[in-house]
């Protein structure tokens, strides 16, 4: 056991033990312990494998910036060992291994690394034949934890929340920041993705207890401040345009609206590079630090630090603290600064020397750490005639660090590669984005403090709109990062990517290969690509290449990052779906009548009505089979319907559809089409005209929205004097069609039915069972029908009194596939089923509908363009032999001719009225004469022979529409 | 042949869940539902208005018709203020929603317009929703993207904005029960609008409840 005597402020709760499992063994931790302290303080230092070599692995950060310790409890995968807290009950195993960790039956490949260089798989396993079996042996050596199927589905919510100014960071500059901006009014979010904000302040002591009290005092203050919310555990995990920051705590994902945003972010210590710099017990001086102060673990009994910054002492003095013996700080800078913390490790007894670093660290049986060799070094070149054995059971890297600015980059800012600080800062911010702290290039305390006030003050003025100029606060003199953290070893193993096994030599063969940019160099070696998305190599491999090309940090430049630039678990991201669908107010009684619903655009619309002991089919013929010979009823308000009132509706009207709406008389209705820019044929409708100054008007069912917006805009263009009134959602519509439907609305309807006072493609306004309603007598499905629209809150009293009027006569309703089949029947096209986005009115023969000769609508100047053209496709009706009783085409299926593409199929049904199959096709122009025979490629690859026929196919004299019928 | 019954917007998805019916001005609403949670109104609660009698009027004179009827308007666009028997609501620059508060006239007055130029009265059968309870921010923040918490109730602000992807008109109305909530939309997007923010109340502790319970908050 390593478990120190109490600290100040630790996070464990030494009255409550926990109880788990790791690889089958038994421990015990404390409530607040991280399974990867509770399992060090237990004396387990080897905690994982690594993901290509399996090598043994133990804590490098303590802080989710890399994953060594990546466990499985139960169902729940990749579990990050060094955040997630340990739970009682917990049975983990270690992730990526065959046969348990200590047993791995992989773990030989470590010793084929050699044969294994980046990129292997590349050169190797590129045969086509044999690619899925590499696959599947890569994939199984390889896998981060097993998939339970029986995981049961995790619900989690998604919310909202507002915040004048996010503050991302709770370290000291974060506190100082959200502070500052709270003092002056602005409403505060702190967020930390730890478990308790202070930061580095509050473990990266160095001896110094002056600095915790500061620590303990920003922190007591910004949790009493009225302004100011704390949000601990919570990754803020992106930022997005308009500072939507999207927050990931435990149970939930939070977009977070600010009005500014505060990155006080901090920096990721960087690992230094050596041989064997992975071995369990080698980890970064901050992972010690948190272990001792927030967790109460002795790191090591005997300690080598490898520094390059004053941080490397601070480690050195809280170690000497925490009772580990610190064999010597080997700093990697040639003379060693004169500053208080060397010298108070000097006084300690501590042997400190310059310009040297750990050439090579030893493993014991296990494969932890058990000694260095310390050498010279003068630009990552050890002088090996100076080395020197160390017996030691941890190692310390405190050489660097890189900022924390991935969201940063994400809002948009500049970054410049400052070279004395050997740090990429901001340079140039995006409105509204504040930099503090470390991200910053500021590391001191003292200094953290004042720029995090400054970007608090600044961020709230931006918030509260007042004038504020501040000085920035300069950085310290020290550079905190080494530039060159990299000792060179002839046997490599110096890892750079933790997560990808990735080594000094695997970089110097990329670029020798040609991957000599940081974004072909990432793709092939894939370095910042694991789990932990280069927190913890991005930097170093940067320095790398820039050495290897002799450029700078600032030419190579950074890799995108991004969003969400860390892992989030699946299930935050899926949550609760919210997918919006309409409903006719008639739902109801299509759901009673036993409706089969399918969705039309943003609704449900009955397919059909299924009956008992029937078929689909069955069903939906019986219903046409109604329509044909008795009444039915179907429900269209999911047609878009539109009003235009006003002493220019006419004129409106007549610029969006190409026929002539003004000569439409009051009480008629007219078939309209309306076109585009480019002459593409948009929607179609019925129009109607109620009075002198006011239309009514459908729309498809699909593009009523579209419709709507689309006039909106351009009455703002054209600005006549006319209102559009979108009532799609006001009216309830129905179509009661048949020979017997003027039988059944005759009794409930005070209109006069009779063919001379309600002409076919009249409109009428009048009562339907005591409700006002606008009828039109329309024939889409080629039978006497009228057209109901009535107020949506007596839709269903409607379809009710149709319904009683209609049972002496066998009423029923009909569905969506009912109406296609007659409407087909009848060769009316569908716009969007037998149109695409490129056909034009004349390719559909409806050169009727368009009035060239009218002054102006939309789409008329490409229409006199295209009329001038041939045509290159044209809609034609075909029909398959009577009895044919092969495999069927289908909608889109091609129609082939020569072996090639000469057009495709739009619609086809099973006509029961006619007895064989039909269907409109495009076609080329020269074979749409009737009689014209044409093949047709169903699925199987096998051809169909379809014949060119007249439309309609059914009543082509439309007599059922005329009362001799 | 006398006018039927109006249905309301929401009776398809209250139907399955309703233990008691009431008649309010002429449409079927629920009373009582029945697992109405008790405490509902102590958590979030969402209750149906969509029996109350409403109109649009768009057109660059609508202002001038209504002041024409002595009802006043909103001074600025997205906000609303209360006559004496109706909410006037100004959605626009020249567009206005008029509710009328239980039993008023104001709805007749304004359909009964003669047709004037400018004027054009917009027919509207929404689906009307309260929510009421101290977690009614709460259901928001879950559901919709604006900060809700912003409208001032005293002020008469409103929000046209969207709710679990439904377009939404959202009023604060300051009630002796706090500030409470009316959403309008689209009749034909009520019914799910209804059954994804009771699913979302469900959860939080709260529900839907009936106009029994929804009287104690509205008026």
């Amino acid at each position: 056991m390593s478990r120190l005597p109490q600290r100040p402020d630790e996070w464990i709760d030494r009255s409550r033990q926990v109880r788990f499992r790791f690889e089958g063994r038994d421990y015990v931790g404390f409530a607040g312990d991280a399974v990867s302290s509770a399992l060090w303080a237990s004396g387990v230092r080897t905690l994982g494998r690594s993901f290509k070599y399996h090598r043994p692995r133990g804590i490098l950060s303590m802080a989710n910036h890399d994953v060594n310790v990546l466990v499985q409890d139960g169902q729940r995968l990749n579990v990050r060992g060094d955040v997630v807290p340990v739970r009682e009950g917990m049975d983990l195993t270690a992730v990526n291994t065959w046969g348990g960790l200590a047993k791995d039956r992989v773990r030989f490949l470590d010793r084929l690394s050699a044969f294994l260089p980046v990129g292997f798989y590349y050169k190797a396993f590129y045969s086509k034949r044999w690619f899925p079996t590499w696959e599947r042996m890569f994939r199984a050596i390889t896998g981060l934890g097993r998939i339970d199927a029986a995981t049961p589905h995790i619900y989690t919510h998604k919310r909202y929340d507002f915040c004048d100014v996010l503050v991302i960071g709770g370290g000291v500059a974060g506190l100082s920041a959200a502070l500052s901006a709270a003092d002056a009014g602005a409403s505060v979010v702190l967020v930390d993705e730890n478990a308790r904000v202070g930061g580095s302040g509050m473990y990266q002591l160095g001896g110094d207890t002056a600095q915790r009290e500061a620590v303990r005092g920003l922190i007591a203050r910004a949790r009493g401040h009225k302004n100011i919310r704390v949000f601990e555990s919570t990754l803020a995990a992106a930022w997005y345009a308009d500072q939507w920051v999207p927050l990931v705590d435990a149970d939930k994902l939070t977009k977070m609206r600010a009005r500014a945003t505060v990155m006080a972010s901090g920096a990721f210590e960087q690992p230094t590079v050596f041989r064997n710099n992975d071995l369990p017990g080698v980890m970064l001086g901050s992972a010690m630090q948190r272990l001792i102060h927030r967790y109460a673990v002795q790191p090591a009994r005997r300690v080598v630090v490898t520094a390059a910054n004053a941080d490397g002492y601070r480690v050195a003095l809280d170690l000497i603290d925490a009772g580990v013996q610190v064999l010597a700080v080997a700093d990697l800078r040639d003379t060693l600064p004169s500053c208080p913390a060397v010298e108070k490790v000097r006084a300690r007894g501590v042997e400190c020397l310059p310009g040297t670093g750990i050439y090579e660290a030893h493993a014991d049986g296990s494969g932890e750490v058990t000694a260095v060799t310390l050498c010279k070094v003068r630009e990552g070149v050890a002088d090996t005639s100076t080395a020197r054995r160390l017996d030691c059971d941890g190692v310390a890297m405190s050489t660097g660090w890189a900022p924390a600015a991935n969201l940063l980059y994400q809002a948009g800012t500049k970054m410049r590669f400052d070279e004395r600080l050997q740090q990429f800062v901001p340079d140039v911010l995006p409105e509204g984005v504040f930099a503090c702290g470390r991200v910053n290039g500021v590391f001191a305390l003292d200094s953290k403090q004042a720029d995090g006030a400054r970007a608090g003050a600044l961020a709230a003025a931006h918030v509260l709109g007042t004038a504020l100029e501040v000085d920035p606060v300069l950085p310290g003199g020290e550079a905190p990062s080494h530039p060159w953290p990299v000792v060179k070893h002839p046997s490599g193993k110096n890892f750079v990517d933790f997560d990808e096994d990735l080594q000094v030599k695997d970089f110097e063969n990329a670029v020798q290969e040609g991957y000599d940019n940081i974004e072909l160099l990432k793709r092939f070696t894939t370095v910042g690509m694991g789990p932990s998305q280069g927190k913890h190599s991005n930097m170093t491999a940067l320095r790398i290449l820039a050495r290897l090309v002799g450029k700078s940090p600032q030419q190579v430049g950074t890799t995108t990052a991004r969003p969400f630039f860390h892992p989030v678990p699946m299930s935050h991201l899926a949550g609760r779906g919210f997918n919006p669908h309409r409903r006719s107010p008639l739902h109801g009684r299509h759901a009673a009548l036993g409706a089969v619903f399918m969705p039309a655009g943003a609704w449900e619309r009955p397919e059909y009505y299924a009956v008992p002991s029937k078929s689909r089919i069955d069903s939906i013929h019986d219903e046409v089979r109604r329509v044909r010979t008795k009444v039915a009823v179907i429900d269209v308000g999911t047609l878009g319907k539109i009003e235009i009132r006003g002493p220019q509706a006419a004129e409106f009207l007549n610029r969006v559809y190409t026929a002539r709406i003004d000569l439409l008389k009051v009480g008629g209705t007219r078939y309209g089409i309306s076109c585009d820019e480019t002459g593409v044929l948009t929607d179609e409708g019925v129009i109607a005209r109620l009075a002198d100054n006011v239309y009514y008007f459908t729309t498809t069912t699909s593009g009523a929205a579209l419709v709507y917006r689309e006039m909106s805009r351009l009455n703002s263009e054209w600005r006549l004097e006319c209102g559009i009134i979108n009532l799609t959602g006001a009216y309830s519509s129905v179509n009661l069609a048949g020979p017997d439907c003027r039988k059944v609305l005759g009794p409930i309807c005070d209109a006069d039915l009779s063919p001379e006072a309600f002409p076919y493609l009249a409109v009428r306004e009048g009562k339907v069972a005591g409700i006002p309603a606008r009828m039109m007598r329309v024939g889409f499905v080629g039978e006497w029908g009228y057209e109901i629209h009535v107020p949506a809150e007596y839709g269903p009293a409607l379809w009710d009194a149709l319904m009683q009027a209609g049972e002496p006569y066998g009423i029923g309703p009909f569905g969506v596939e009912a109406q296609r089949l007659l409407r087909l029947e009848k060769g009316h096209l569908i716009v969007s089923q037998d149109t695409d986005g490129l056909t034009h009115p004349f390719e559909v023969s409806m050169d009727w509908a368009v009035k060239l000769d009218k002054p102006f609508f939309v789409g008329q100047r490409s229409l006199k363009i295209l009329k001038q053209m041939p045509l290159k496709r044209k809609l034609a009706g075909f029909k398959l032999p009577a009895g044919y009783s092969g495999q069927v085409p289908q909608e889109c299926h091609l129609v082939i001719v020569n072996g090639e593409i000469a057009g495709r199929v739009t619609s086809i049904y099973w006509s029961p009225n006619l007895g064989h199959h039909i269907g409109l096709a495009f076609l080329p122009p020269d074979m749409t004469a009737p009689g014209t025979a044409f093949q047709i490629r169903v699925t199987d690859g096998s051809m169909v022979s379809a014949e060119v026929c007249e439309t309609p196919f059914f009543d082509p004299q439309d007599l059922r529409q005329k009362e001799q019928a | 042949m006398s006018l039927p019954a109006r249905t309301s917007p929401l009776s398809d998805a209250q139907a399955a869940h309703a233990a008691r019916w009431i008649d309010l001005e002429g449409m079927r609403s629920v009373a009582v539902f029945e697992r109405e949670p008790a405490a509902a109104l102590d958590i979030v609660a969402i209750g149906d208005l969509s029996y109350r009698r409403r109109v649009g009027v768009k057109g660059p004179s609508a202002a001038a018709a209504l002041a024409g009827l002595g009802l006043a308007t909103p001074a600025k666009p997205n906000s609303w203020c209360r006559t004496e028997d109706a909410i006037v609501a100004r959605l626009g620059i020249t567009e206005y929603l008029i509710e009328d508060s239980a039993g008023g006239e104001t709805v007749a007055k304004v359909l009964a317009l003669p047709a004037a130029a400018g004027v054009y009265p917009v027919p509207r059968f929404d689906a009307e929703l309260v929510v009421a309870g101290p977690q009614a921010v709460d259901l928001f923040r879950q559901t919709c993207a604006v900060d809700i918490s912003t409208l001032d109730a005293a002020g008469g602000a409103l929000a046209l904005t969207s709710m679990v992807g439904v377009g939404v008109t959202v009023a604060a109305v300051m009630t002796p029960a706090g500030v409470t909530y009316r959403i309008w939309c689209d009749g034909t997007y009520g019914g799910y609008l209804w059954e994804t923010l009771c699913e979302v109340a469900e959860d939080m502790g709260g529900g839907a409840i009936g106009y029994e319970a929804v009287a104690r908050v509205v008026r």
